[in-house]
């Protein structure tokens, strides 16, 4: 792949897998870390050329994977970096939202964020994630579940 | 009309991907970091090492040979200071390669 492909390439889906990342492990410096392994590990595996509708979750199964393993070495999200940027905004309900995250275990998070923010299907979260169809359907019931009270108590918390 | 559970979740996701403030490197700063990376990533020299167990297990295998059988040659001799050059050469190659990624 050349450095014209890879610019296209990146400008497509740098955008959507930063915040990706950058909500789900709450630290800038390490979502860049991850954005940059990312690309790096397409690169590597000679998958660059791949279409666009491929590339893309092909990508977030990478962050996926690259998330999944700082979770397993106990580097848990935190607030403290994406907090400043939203209390800088002042958009109280994103705060909700963000705490509501945080509140979340990492499979809930992650399946709420592909299915309600970047619109995946569940077979596209499926191939994303690793899990089965059946399995998202369960799974993303329960976070919806979860992610419903969690914002229903902050809602009355703030009132 | 009062919105309903998943109309909340949305909301709220979709707020927050508004809040969030993007601080990306640039593409060509990506691609140079992961060049540079690929161009001095250790090797797998898998083939490499598989051979030179090879030798090694040849090597042993002669040597068991030439101390039990008293009826070698010095060509038997020979033939095991061969192995044992080409396996040191690739063991050396080897650990070289490792240096230098």
């Amino acid at each position: 792949m050349d450095e014209q492909a890879f610019r296209a390439l990146y400008d497509a889906t740098a955008k959507p897998l930063s915040r990706y990342i950058l909500r789900l492990c709450g630290k800038q410096d390490a979502a860049d870390d991850l954005l940059q392994e990312c690309y790096f590990r397409l690169l590597r595996n000679k998958r660059a050329d791949m279409p666009l509708a491929d590339a893309r979750p092909y990508l977030f199964r990478i962050a996926s994977n690259l998330l999944h393993d700082r979770w397993r070495r106990g580097q848990e999200f935190s607030l403290e970096d994406t907090a400043e940027q939203a209390l800088e905004l002042h958009p109280e309900k994103s705060m909700d939202a963000a705490r509501m995250l945080q509140s979340l275990k990492p499979r809930a998070r992650e399946l709420l964020w592909l299915a309600y923010v970047e619109e995946m299907t569940h077979r596209e979260i499926a191939a994303v994630t690793g899990l089965n169809v059946m399995s998202i359907r369960i799974l993303l019931q329960r976070a919806r579940r979860e992610a419903q009270v969690l914002l229903e108590w902050r809602g009355t918390d703030h009132a | 009309m009062p919105e309903n559970g998943e109309q909340r979740i949305r909301r709220a996701l979709e707020e927050l991907k508004a809040a969030t403030d993007l601080i990306l490197p640039t593409a060509g700063q990506v691609w140079s970091r992961s060049q540079f990376r690929l161009a001095y990533r250790p090797q797998r020299n898998a083939g490499a090492s598989h051979f030179g167990m090879l030798l090694v297990g040849l090597y042993v295998l002669a040597l068991v040979l030439l101390t039990t059988w008293s009826g070698w040659s010095s060509i038997g001799l020979l033939t095991m200071v061969a192995f044992a050059a080409v396996a040191a050469c690739v063991f050396a190659r080897s650990i070289s390669r490792s240096f230098r990624s």
